[in-house]
């Protein structure tokens, strides 16, 4: 119990200072807010791809891997909030490790009550591009391969059986994924956390971060599962209106796909993205330095 | 960077600015939202109502004319007008499309069964009947047209008329011989062939429906796909033929011929099921 109130006293306190920390130093942002721009210049690329003249590159790519149907109006939005999704995947491993190792590198700055200097922290970033760039690509592969694992196993399921655990395939293919999807994310998320602060602030090799971000998690499982848990609730909403994109077509208009894609990006980037990030880096400076490591 | 931001914003803006494909069926789609305020409740849906609908559409179509759209858009007012019961004014429409689709005889049988529809809407089964005929006796080789001589005898199935229903499936299977015997070896023969397996289904007589596929699969043998035709073959002789050995030669050939086809798996199943003992 004690143990307990003590770790939900760490989440608390983490939310706090992170929270006063990127109000007090909005320069926190500016990696997020270049991936947030970066991510809403590719939906509006695949937004116009069923128009000239991105038709003519985009279309024989789409019409191949899914059908000449998504080239037209409404159907596209249906392909879009797929598209965006794999779109994001594939910035977040290019280019978002950059960006989330620059943040840690100004949130260490901010901690340590030194000047930020953006272009020292890019540099730092850079110097160790390809260890960032693996970490993401683990930890969004993993995230990618078991969401797939996990529909390709109740498909086949239920290709024989109406029912598990008395509860039928839409619902498992419904709320009962989304939730298990959540889970998995936060539970992925929250194994490779602590990699990229160490690459950064310690300097560490590689293998050695990813073990010892999973020894990080062990000792701070419940703070780092609230502390990636609670902001990622705040996706929630977006997820349950991107199950229902057929029915939100039908009921007000094509575009309002649009905007909720949109709407998810900000969400994400510019405040469950920085809050994680900040609360997860001062967590583990602030342990560091109390000798708790 | 702001240069290259600049670019990339007017590229945008052009690019969704443009009155391309994608933004007519953007505009076809709304007007189709509109109508479906009609269409969903005809009799609420106040007359001033449909002249607005309407003559959106005659924008559409003035303004997109060479459109497949445009087309869509025609029938949409001919649907209207029939939804509300003024079938003069639909059937009118529907005549006044021929001079613009005349070299189209696809369109024109599709314009011929829309005013068919009209009147079978209206309860005039005879003048109904007049258009459907005369669909298969100008279009016969349209999709619309190859598909009439059924639905006649599935409007007679509907209303209860089963004399009349067998009678109009035995003058279908006669009109499909027809066809057959005009283009021997073509895709208008096997699907005409494939009609009249359906009608000899339809009359329960399952020997000649079976017959007619046999036929099917030995004629266009390796001139095209017939995985689909062999699975459905080797189900009529096993469910209704109950006729198992037939059945297993077929599905073994579907297995041997068509390995990769995505009925390949359900033949397996099936044969494995049919090797077991039976208790």
């Amino acid at each position: 119990m004690n143990l307990q109130n003590s770790s939900l006293a760490t989440t608390k306190k983490a939310f706090k200072e992170s929270w006063l920390a990127l109000k007090n130093n909005r320069v926190i942002f500016i990696p997020f807010l270049i991936f947030a721009i970066v991510d809403l210049v590719s939906l509006f690329i695949l937004f116009l791809a069923p128009r000239m003249p991105l038709r003519l590159a985009l279309g024989p790519i789409i019409r191949t891997i899914w059908s000449e149907t998504f080239l037209h109006y409404p159907a596209n939005f249906i392909l879009l909030q797929k598209l965006s999704f794999l779109s994001r995947l594939a910035l977040s491993v290019l280019i978002g490790s950059l960006l989330t190792g620059i943040a840690v590198s100004i949130i260490q700055s901010i901690f340590y009550k030194r000047p930020v200097e953006l272009k020292k922290s890019f540099l730092s970033a850079l110097k160790i591009y390809f260890s960032l760039f693996l970490v993401t690509l683990i930890v969004t592969g993993l995230f990618y391969f078991t969401g797939k694992a996990m529909s390709f196993v109740l498909a086949k399921y239920f290709s024989r059986h109406a029912r598990l655990l008395f509860i039928g395939a839409r619902i498992w293919f419904g709320p009962v994924s989304m939730a298990l999807n959540f889970l998995i994310a936060l539970f992925i998320q929250a194994l490779f956390i602590y990699a990229i602060p160490l690459l950064i602030i310690e300097k560490m090799k590689f293998k050695k971060a990813i073990a010892r971000s999973f020894v990080l998690l062990k000792k701070l499982f419940i703070p780092t599962i609230l502390l990636i848990g609670l902001p990622m609730l705040l996706y929630i909403p977006i997820i349950v209106m991107e199950y229902n994109t057929v029915f939100l077509i039908e009921k007000f208009i094509p575009e309002i796909i649009l905007v909720i894609l949109m709407t998810g990006i900000i969400i994400n980037s510019l405040l469950i993205d920085p809050l994680i990030t900040a609360a997860t880096t001062l967590l583990y400076l602030k342990k560091k330095e109390e000798g708790q490591l | 960077m702001k240069k290259t931001l600049l670019v990339l914003l007017a590229l945008i803006f052009i690019t969704g600015c443009a009155d391309d494909q994608y933004a007519i069926e953007r505009r076809y789609w709304f007007l189709k939202k509109q109508a479906e305020k009609i269409f969903n409740n005809p009799e609420a849906s106040p007359p001033r109502e449909l002249e607005t609908i309407v003559a959106n559409h005659y924008s559409f179509i003035k303004k997109y004319p060479n459109n497949v759209l445009s087309l869509r858009a025609n029938f949409d007012i001919a649907s209207l007008y029939a939804v509300k019961k003024e079938f003069e004014k639909a059937r009118a429409h529907l005549n006044s499309m021929r001079a613009q689709y005349s070299a189209n005889l696809s369109i024109n049988a599709d314009i011929t069964t829309a005013i068919g529809s009209t009147y079978e809407i209206e309860e005039k089964w005879p003048q109904a009947l007049e258009q459907y005929n005369k669909v298969i006796k100008e279009y016969p080789l349209t999709p619309t047209g190859f598909s009439i001589p059924v639905y006649i005898a599935k409007y007679y199935e509907r209303t209860y008329q089963p004399d009349r229903a067998i009678a109009t499936y035995h003058q279908a299977i006669g009109h499909y011989k027809g066809l057959i015997d005009k283009h021997p070896g073509t895709p208008v023969a096997l699907n005409a062939g494939l009609m009249i397996a359906d009608c000899y289904g339809s009359l329960a007589d399952w020997s000649n429906a079976a017959k007619t596929l046999e036929g099917i699969l030995k004629d266009y043998k390796d001139k095209v796909n017939l995985d689909a035709l062999m699975m459905n073959t080797a189900l009529l002789y096993l469910g209704q033929l109950k006729d198992e050995f037939r059945a297993k030669e077929l599905l073994h050939t579907l297995v041997n011929d068509y390995p990769k086809s995505r009925y390949s798996g359900t033949a397996k199943a099936i044969l494995k099921k049919l090797s077991k003992p039976q208790e």
